[in-house]
């Protein structure tokens, strides 16, 4: 009889405990919901912030989600602020644009005058060859640059032979540095690699190369050096021309960023920023130091591994 | 959006005559996702500011917004929490735990707060700083980039709002700098960071998104760097 | 726990044992810390506690009453009789023998182990037949006999030599300057040595453990009466008698000297703990600003104590209770140390765990930013000025130390306390040797005492009067006595013995002969008038100690009564003699007797018949010439059977069992708190510098000689050990002598004595070891360049 009493005894505290706990589980998850749907409303209310910074369970769950919110909502924000800088890129394109198209309208209607000369007309049909060519390559520009941009582009990435790529790169601008009498060197390792895609590394490696090409006065040098660090490949660009101020840093990789004193020169502001593009979207980076008169070093980084 | 927003902050020290005023009144809004640099030269308050933002210290005056949170309003417990799971740190001097192996330093946040560790997110980090194999050693095993890449890895476990790093290079030769800061930035960007990094260094900062300069506890100027 | 806390508890019990694991210096010195203080509570406890468990073991197995001159039969009624649980036969044969130089008397009595130890024979059996006897196996190796069953051998007796047969023998191998010879019940019925003597009853009674002192003390005054036992005859076991008093004194004597010495354990544990959480600073500061609450921080830093006690108090219950059992084998009881290691246990665990929160708590408080700079040193954030001065390394020493009060403070206080119950065993230590033990009484002032062989279980009624009246010890005697070489003098004692009779109580007493030149016993403190010419005038008698002589014989002497004094000098007397003054002090006179007289008065009663009772002997230079002269005594006392010489030589034997146990248990205890103290500083100072590895390396680097750090460190240590040493003399000396002040209730052979030259060691060795510490800890961590130390 008393073991009887005991059992049931045990049962029904069993049963208490089972009732007790179940309450404050639905209870609980009750709480989560209710602060869930408190985070995806717009207003976040008081009570809400009584639960954050607490050493709960409540408190974890809580933050949580609104982390996985902000997640979210950043998302959404992103794709919009992609739409803005698409309406960006393509007015500036316009913009860009305009300017060589009403040359070449203009010199074309010139074309069109039967008073001119025979000599005219030639350069007229050159200066509108030009600028067609500029044209092209203004919107090339443009476009591979948006491309790169809203991560349009395909990289090929892959462990690749540096001095290959170095090669690649030295082409473009090898006439142009005979041409100014300028000494170009390469120092690289026949097996040094890194994971990157070999054309467009190749490419933005071009512009950093036409760019000390082109800054560097008749008789000076620019020099390739490749050195390995733990995680990164060292690409450093020297060149002994005019050099950059430290506060252009920056600036230089700037879209459209033309120093004041180069105007003359060809180009459109954009190597650079395609290059650092190019580089940031396989993973590495690009630095430079410069002293203003004696030269530039531009160290591109790309990693030694996937 | 806005990660960050500080209004007015202030920092002051000593009773008059002789206040110094290491913030002077500071006015910051960090855009969320984006690596900002904070230059100065030592003295011009730009470690202060730095543990203002996180919560270290407490302002004499203004106000600090992380994450849509007040940190003013906050007692010291509740600070403590809130860095644990809103805020990451890198230190000059790593700051890793000694008796601890590199492995439990990365996932101590996590483990605070009693959660489970994301395996394959920490696999993910740990290849990208490249830290293989390395996590059962103690940290004075390891050399100090490769100590400051776990601190860096320690920072992004809890998928922080905000990762504040003073003088990520501050210990370290040049070349190891470059490689620690390129890090930085290239995880910023892929696992999609706000990163607030103060440094005296301008070549180091050039990495950054934006430059902020500061001077005697003020701002003296704030480029973009688009 | 509430349902909704968050489940971050695994991370800390993790880091908490990384934390010991890696750190071992840090883990093993706070651990031997503890196990050191915890076992020292132990030992002291238990040893306290086992000498009082020693004597009630040892009163279980004694008799509670001793009953004189009972007739063999009303024995065997006295054992039947229920109010007694055992009887045991006793007689004494009382007068001394000799054989080969080998002194003895014969002694019967069962055999008895339980209840009331008697003897028990290691092998063989009690004696049964007349010449079958029992004996010491030192007895046999004296006498130059084999120890075996059935050796025969020879002894003088009262009939001159007689034939005995070993029937056993006991283990004992104690040299004794008296053996006793255990007989058998017919030889002590028919053996003229002992026909003659009356049988004596060992008696317990029963229930006697419930009674109250006074219940039982009626009780076995009642048995007495009841079988015609005359009060004088009783003789209570004091001890035992005491037992029953409920004097809980001993028990908080025990109390209070355990919780001292808790709170010196306490305050030791304390201070190591502070010294390492304050140094973990750095550490607490990186954890704060990852996001480590201060709640998770006391929980860690509790853990790491927990585990540390799980570790360190096992061993110490281990190590407390071997130590304790060396000490007191015959106290130990499992119960008590069971019950000692639980609260000590218990205590351990919360003095660890608050000494390990409260710097915790203090640390986490901190700003996380300047914790981790290290820069916290239990500072106490008192602003100095700071003049400008010259920086020697006693300045440096002195502007370190002022930058932590409470640091300096515990450390200070810690060793401190080592030190004062250094100096309590010490003291102990010093009030006590061996001679002086032996010296007490008797001996006093002399190393020979020549009296009458009076026996008193053959009393006469006027005691040793007969001896007296033929007059072996006289002044001849004397002469002779002071003529031997060496002897330096010979004192004499007087004492005259009578019946007496008050109250309706008769027995027979001796008086204690009082000159005018007896001043102690005019400066008591008495009831009435005890001074010399009142007594003379009155011819009165001086009473001391009245509370035993009350006990013993039922009486309750007043000031004012007469008592009725029969005696003789030849023909028979009675007087009347006032009591003129009662102290309830013992006599000053060692060996006096509690009842005393004038001279003038004693020769008034006793005219010139020789009062002599006994010759004090010194001799010069005892060490060199004591056994010749005791020699040349004993050729002039030992033809004469009256007269019996006792001898300090013979004292010291017999007291060397005893003495060899309390030496071994005041060195041991002497040695074990000295090595506490000892320790403990090794550790602080050990942890102190290990703790400082950086600011030590720092210094280094600008350009301070090592010779010139150990200087710093030198004269830092100087500064928290010196007021230490100061409180260890000063207070501990007040300490030892209130502790032997104490002591000397129990036992009055311990006499104060300034340790001086324990102080001195003291002293010296407190200064030596952190210079001794700083040089090795200094030179290992030589090993590692200065760069790495300052950047760890």
């Amino acid at each position: 009889m008393k073991a009887l009493m005991i059992l049931l005894l045990f049962g029904i505290l069993n049963l208490g405990y089972y009732l007790y706990f179940r309450r404050k589980f639905v209870r609980y998850s009750e709480e989560i919901l209710r602060n869930t749907r408190r985070i995806m409303g717009n207003e976040k209310d008081q009570s809400l912030y009584r639960e954050y910074n607490r050493e709960t369970l409540t408190s974890k769950v809580v933050m949580e989600l609104e982390k996985t919110e902000d997640i979210l909502r950043s998302r959404m924000l992103k794709s919009e602020q992609e739409k803005e800088k698409l309406q960006k890129t393509i007015s500036e394109i316009a913009h860009q644009v305009k300017t060589p198209l009403s040359n070449i309208c203009m010199y074309h209607d010139m074309l069109s005058d039967p008073d001119i000369s025979s000599g005219e007309a030639e350069k007229f049909k050159e200066i509108i060859g030009r600028q067609l060519e500029k044209l092209e390559f203004l919107i090339d520009s443009l476009i591979k640059s948006s491309r790169l941009e809203s991560d349009m582009i395909k990289l090929n990435m892959g462990k690749v032979n540096i001095f290959h790529v170095l090669e690649l790169a030295v082409n473009d601008v090898v006439h142009k540095a005979d041409r100014k009498k300028l000494e170009l060197s390469i120092r690289c390792g026949q097996d040094m690699t890194a994971v990157c895609d070999v054309k467009w590394t190749a490419e933005a490696i071009g512009n950093i190369l036409d760019n000390a090409v082109k800054y560097t006065p008749e008789g000076g040098n620019v020099s390739i050096n490749v050195s390995s660090g733990e995680m990164y490949m060292k690409i450093q660009i020297r060149d002994t021309g005019k050099g950059i101020a430290s506060r252009h840093y920056n600036d230089i990789f700037k879209r459209f960023y033309r120093e004041s004193s180069v105007s003359e020169e060809e180009g459109l502001g954009l190597g650079l920023y395609i290059a650092r593009n190019i580089i940031t979207l396989q993973g590495g980076y690009i630095m430079v130091h410069s002293v203003p008169g004696q030269g530039s070093c531009f160290s591109v980084f790309l990693p030694r591994q996937g | 959006m806005d990660i960050l927003q500080t209004e007015n902050l202030t920092k002051y020290y000593g009773e008059e005559p002789l206040v110094v005023k290491a913030l002077d009144g500071i006015n910051l809004q960090i855009e969320q996702g984006s690596f900002t640099a904070i230059v100065g030269t030592s003295g011009s308050g730009k470690s202060t500011l730095l543990h203002m933002l996180g919560g270290l210290d407490t302002p004499t005056g203004g106000s600090v917004v992380v994450d849509g949170q007040s940190l003013g309003k906050m007692n010291r417990s509740e600070l403590t929490i809130f860095r644990r799971r809103k805020i990451g740190f890198i230190f000059q001097n790593y700051n890793l735990i000694p008796n601890l192996n590199i492995y439990d330093n990365i996932v101590l946040p996590v483990e605070l707060d009693g959660r489970s560790v994301d395996r394959q997110y920490l696999d993910n980090i740990v290849s990208v700083l490249g830290l293989e194999g390395k996590l059962d050693r103690k940290p004075n095993k390891l050399s100090g980039g490769q100590q400051q890449r776990a601190a860096i890895a320690r920072a992004l476990i809890t998928k922080p709002a905000l990762i504040l790093a003073d003088e990520p290079t501050g210990n370290l030769d040049s070349r190891t700098s470059q490689e620690v800061v390129g890090l930085l930035q290239a995880t910023g960007r892929k696992f999609h960071q706000t990163i607030v990094m103060i440094t005296h260094n301008d070549e180091i900062a050039q990495i950054a998104d934006r430059t902020i300069r500061i001077e005697d506890g003020r701002i003296a100027e704030g480029r973009w760097q688009g | 726990m509430k349902l909704d806390a968050n489940n971050n508890g695994r991370i800390i019990y993790r880091i908490a044992r990384s934390n010991l694991t890696d750190s071992k210096v840090y883990t093993l010195f706070s651990g031997l810390t503890i196990i050191l203080s915890i076992t020292f509570i132990m030992v002291m406890s238990l040893f306290l506690q086992g000498t009082q468990t020693a004597e009630e073991r040892m009163l279980q197995n004694m008799q509670h009453v001793i009953y004189m001159n009972v007739p063999r039969e009303r024995i065997e009624e006295l054992a039947a009789d229920e109010r007694t649980e055992l009887v045991i036969p006793y007689k004494d044969s009382g007068a001394e023998f000799e054989t080969s130089g080998v002194n003895y008397k014969f002694i019967y009595m069962k055999s008895q182990k339980d209840k009331i130890q008697t003897y028990v024979p290691a092998e063989g059996k009690e004696p049964e037949k007349y010449n079958e006897i029992v004996v010491d196996k030192s007895f046999l190796n004296g006498i130059g006999k084999e120890c075996r069953i059935g050796e025969k051998l020879s002894l003088n007796t009262e009939n001159g030599s007689e034939e005995f047969v070993v029937c056993g023998y006991t283990g004992r191998e104690q040299e004794l300057s008296s053996y006793t010879v255990y007989v058998s019940e017919e030889f002590a019925e028919k053996n003229p040595s002992m026909r003659a003597v009356e049988y004596t009853a060992l008696a317990r009674i029963a229930g006697a453990q419930d009674m109250e002192s006074s219940g039982f003390e009626s009780a076995v005054y009642q048995i007495a009466e009841d079988y015609g036992v005359k009060r004088q005859n009783v003789n209570i076991n004091g001890k035992f008698e005491e037992s029953l008093r409920g004097d809980h004194t001993a028990g908080y004597a025990i109390a209070f000297v355990s919780l001292f010495i808790m709170a010196a354990s306490g305050i030791v544990i304390y201070s190591i703990f502070y010294l390492s959480v304050s140094s973990r600073t750095q550490q607490i500061g990186q954890l704060q600003t990852i996001g480590m609450t201060e709640k998770q921080l006391r929980k860690m830093v509790r853990r790491e104590g927990g585990y540390l006690c799980a570790a360190a108090i096992p061993v110490s219950f281990i190590l407390g209770g071997i130590l304790a059992y060396i000490l007191q084998p015959e106290g130990w009881s499992t119960p008590g140390y069971l019950t000692t290691a639980a609260v000590t246990g218990v205590f351990g665990f919360f003095a660890v765990q608050i000494s390990v929160s409260k710097p915790a708590a203090l640390a986490a408080k901190v700003s996380p930013i300047e914790a981790s700079r290290d820069l916290w040193d239990g500072r106490d954030d008192k602003e100095g000025n700071a003049k400008h001065k010259k920086l020697t390394a006693f300045v440096m020493a002195r502007l370190g130390q002022s930058r932590s009060y409470k640091k300096r403070r515990l450390m200070t206080a810690s060793i401190a306390f080592g030190g004062i119950v250094f100096m309590i065993a010490a003291s102990y230590l010093y009030a006590w040797d061996e001679i002086s033990f032996s010296r007490e009484g008797v001996f006093s002032d002399a190393e020979y005492m020549v009296s009458y062989q009076y026996n008193a279980h053959n009393p006469s009624a006027y005691g040793p009067t007969d001896m007296q009246l033929k007059g072996h010890l006289s002044e001849e005697l004397k002469k002779r006595l002071s003529g031997l070489p060496h002897v330096r003098s010979v004192r004499t004692e007087n004492s005259v013995f009578g019946s007496i009779e008050y109250q309706g109580a008769v027995w027979s007493d001796g008086f204690y002969r009082l000159t005018r030149d007896s001043d102690a016993y005019f400066q008591m403190n008495a009831e009435g008038n005890n001074s010399y010419d009142y007594l003379c005038e009155s011819d009165g008698i001086m009473i001391t100690d009245s509370e035993f002589v009350s006990g013993i014989n039922g009486i309750s002497p007043q000031v004012g009564d007469f008592i009725t004094l029969h005696w003789s000098d030849g023909a028979e007397h009675t007087a009347k003699l006032k009591i003129a003054a009662v102290s309830p002090d013992p006599a000053p006179v060692k060996g006096g007797y509690n009842f005393a007289m004038t001279d003038q008065t004693m020769e008034k009663l006793w005219g010139d018949m020789n009062t002599i009772s006994a010759f004090y002997i010194s001799v010069e230079d005892y060490e060199t010439y004591g056994e010749q002269t005791e020699e040349a005594i004993r050729s002039l006392t030992d033809d004469d059977p009256d007269l019996s010489l006792a001898t300090l030589r013979e004292q010291i034997l017999d007291d060397s069992a005893n003495v060899k146990r309390i030496k071994m248990q005041i060195y041991g205890i002497a040695a074990f708190v000295t090595l506490f103290g000892i320790l403990n500083l090794i550790n602080m100072m050990i942890g102190n510098i290990a703790t400082r590895k950086r600011e030590l390396s720092v210094l280094e680097s600008i350009g301070m000689e090592v010779k010139q750090i150990r200087n710093m460190l030198f004269w830092e240590s100087v500064m928290y050990v010196f007021p230490a040493i100061m409180v260890t003399i000063f207070a501990g000396g007040a300490a030892g002598y209130g502790f032997v002040a104490a002591y000397k209730q129990i036992a009055e052979y311990m006499n104060y004595r300034f340790p001086l030259m324990p102080c001195i060691l003291y002293t010296a060795v407190m200064l030596l070891i952190p210079q001794l510490i700083s040089c090795v800890s200094l030179g290992r961590q030589k090993k590692q360049s200065v760069v790495e130390r300052i950047r760890l």
